[in-house]
């Protein structure tokens, strides 16, 4: 099964071409314009991975990423970002994001960590569902 | 033209501190953008990779598409070199304490180079050339500056429609900066209001209008 991506990025030309390599490999992609469509479209669909862009106008990617785990704690988050320092990688990376990829990406680097994201995932889900089924075993008293 | 030459601490930080971080902080606003023009143009050059490996597999290569993306990368081209053209502008307004200078110009840059920093608080910029060239003479980096100190101010208090107007035209023998669109709790800084008084420019604000006016001496400046 393609891995689901949500890539948001304020950049249209960017979104566009990365958007469309990711599915010439395969990769079901969603783009966003902005982190307030990010949020939106993360609240209707799962995806595997979201890549976000770390400075966008209004909500920039750190604000986004912290609404976004607030209502989804599973959803992991590659950071793209234009700085050249790596210290907003590592804020990102402390607040519980994923990884991040320095712009300008390599792609088969991104693809790399969009795979691990699938299966970091899963498991989470995976023990989301043992745990949910220990709590009704455990209430049930079976 | 600094307004604290000796270096004394004014709001925790030296004159000289200020400047510093003010080139910081555009500085890191270009390489981010010059940034994206990479990361875009790295995208289409591997969208025309793809295109060619697709080819060799017998899809037909599609001339009209392999033009778009060479447009698209001539495009940015453009832009990164826009970009990095104005960081050299400001680089070398440092060059010379007092030469000749268009006003304008020095406006615009300024303009563009917070265009980021507009977008990020979600304001749009609306500049409005002079007719005529405006000249003076003096201190480049100081009009950068006073012109930046009074956008960051605006950008902190823009009213409901989230747009500064600016232009600015030619009165008598000196100049009308015009900035539209202020909320009423705009205020300049006071190092962009001591920055204003050393280049004799009067900073008029008028709060219940959102208007401010900042008329510029003509002559040497600074």
């Amino acid at each position: 099964m393609s891995e689901r991506v949500l890539l948001v990025d304020d950049e249209p030309e960017f979104l566009e071409a990365m958007a469309e390599r990711m599915r010439t490999r395969g990769l079901n992609v969603t783009t966003a314009a902005s982190a307030r469509e990010a949020l939106e479209l993360v609240g209707k669909e799962t995806f595997d991975a979201v890549i976000l862009d770390l400075m966008m106008p209004g909500m920039d990617g750190l604000e986004a990423f912290k609404a976004l785990r607030a209502g989804h704690e599973d959803a992991q988050v590659i950071f793209l970002t234009g700085h050249a320092s790596v210290e907003k990688g590592i804020e990102a990376m402390k607040l519980g994001a994923m990884d991040f990829v320095e712009k300008p990406a390599d792609l088969n680097q991104l693809l790399e960590k969009i795979r691990s994201a699938k299966a970091q995932k899963m498991i989470l889900v995976e023990k989301k569902a043992q745990e949910k089924i220990k709590d009704i075993l455990t209430e049930r008293g079976w | 033209m600094s307004d604290n030459p000796s270096g004394t601490q004014t709001g925790g930080r030296t004159a000289a501190e200020r400047e510093l971080v003010f080139f910081g902080r555009v500085l890191a606003s270009v390489t981010h953008d010059v940034k994206n023009c990479l990361a875009i143009i790295n995208e289409k050059a591997g969208l025309a990779e793809d295109l060619m490996l697709m080819a060799d597999k017998g899809r037909a290569l599609d001339p009209a598409r392999l033009g778009n993306l060479a447009a698209s990368i001539k495009a940015q081209v453009k832009r990164a070199d826009r970009i990095v053209k104005n960081a050299n502008t400001l680089a070398h307004s440092v060059d010379a304490p007092n030469s000749r200078l268009d006003v304008g110009n020095l406006l615009g840059l300024v303009c563009e180079l917070y265009r980021r920093f507009a977008d990020r608080a979600e304001v749009r910029l609306d500049l409005t050339p002079p007719e005529v060239p405006i000249m003076a003479t003096g201190f480049a980096f100081a009009y950068i500056r006073l012109f930046s100190g009074l956008l960051d101010a605006g950008l902190a208090a823009p009213q409901m429609d989230k747009t500064l107007r600016l232009s600015l035209a030619q009165q008598g023998s000196g100049a009308e900066l015009a900035i539209l669109g202020l909320a009423p709790e705009f205020a300049p800084s006071p190092e962009t209001a001591a920055l204003a008084a050393a280049m004799n420019v009067r900073l008029v604000i008028d709060a219940a209008g959102g208007r401010l006016t900042a008329e510029l001496p003509g002559g040497a400046v600074v």
